[in-house]
């Protein structure tokens, strides 16, 4: 875990505008947008269930900490392991520019 | 089946789609590696001579090709580097419309051309094919001849 990741907890983020997400079957797909194009020759980015909840609370309402709160409440489980998951998670879609801070 | 599906999605949210074509099935027109831009169907005139991204029924495959008749049971679609159309698509199977394409940023198809319902008659007639064939058999005489003469 670093500063940097850790900085992010304070922070509120909402998918980004050049995205546009897409339920495929039991996934989610998510297609960045190029000058209002889609380009052909980007990866696509696909989100398991977990990854598509952790997008739903990406309200821009909430801080990340916030989210975490929720999650380890709702699965009881390990804050400290969720912490670094979801953390994981929004600096992989940072770097993408899939989510953008609000 | 990428193609497919970032195509849906394009088409889905009304923007376009920028994608590399691949295959030989448009020769001598359009290249393996030459880019395309894919609008929506939905939005744009039905053309003979134009090209479209359609799915046969019964396969994932998608397929860029030339719309060389438009009739009320469907529009008969053909690669100019095929010999045989792939017969009447229904204008439901119709994706998405090609607008524009580009070899190395250079323009070498638009859409409501003339020039395209011009071509989309000499592909019925089986002329480009029969001009890439001969190219390519011409190509392949061309090498043997050389190998020839260097093993002389």
């Amino acid at each position: 875990m670093t500063c940097a990741n850790n900085s992010l907890l304070y922070k509120k983020f909402i998918l980004s505008e050049n995205v546009i997400a897409r339920k495929i079957g039991e996934e989610i797909l998510l297609v960045p947008l190029h000058g209002g194009m889609v380009n052909g020759e980007d990866p696509l980015f696909t989100l398991s269930p977990t990854g598509q909840e952790i997008l739903s609370l990406l309200d821009g309402v909430r801080s990340l900490e916030e989210i975490i709160d929720y999650l380890a409440v709702s699965y009881d489980g390990d804050r400290q392991q969720i912490q670094e998951d979801v953390l994981g998670f929004i600096q992989e879609l940072l770097n993408y520019s899939l989510v953008e801070i609000k | 089946m990428n193609a497919l599906i970032l195509l849906k999605v394009a088409v889905e949210s009304d923007v376009p789609l920028k994608m590399t074509l691949y295959g030989n099935s448009m020769l001598p027109f359009i290249r393996s590696g030459d880019s395309a831009i894919i609008k929506s169907v939905y939005h744009e005139a039905l053309n003979i001579g134009d090209l479209y991204a359609f799915v046969q029924s019964g396969s994932e495959r998608l397929i860029i090709h030339r719309m060389v008749k438009f009739s009320v049971e469907g529009c008969e679609m053909k690669g100019d580097n095929c010999n045989q159309s792939d017969g009447i698509v229904p204008i439901s199977a119709l994706i998405g419309k090609i607008t524009r394409v580009e070899r190395r940023g250079r323009l070498i198809f638009h859409s409501n051309s003339r020039k395209n319902r011009v071509i989309a008659h000499l592909s019925r007639l089986n002329i480009p094919f029969i001009f890439q064939h001969s190219i390519d058999l011409f190509g392949k005489v061309q090498r043997r001849v050389k190998r020839i003469m260097q093993s002389v």
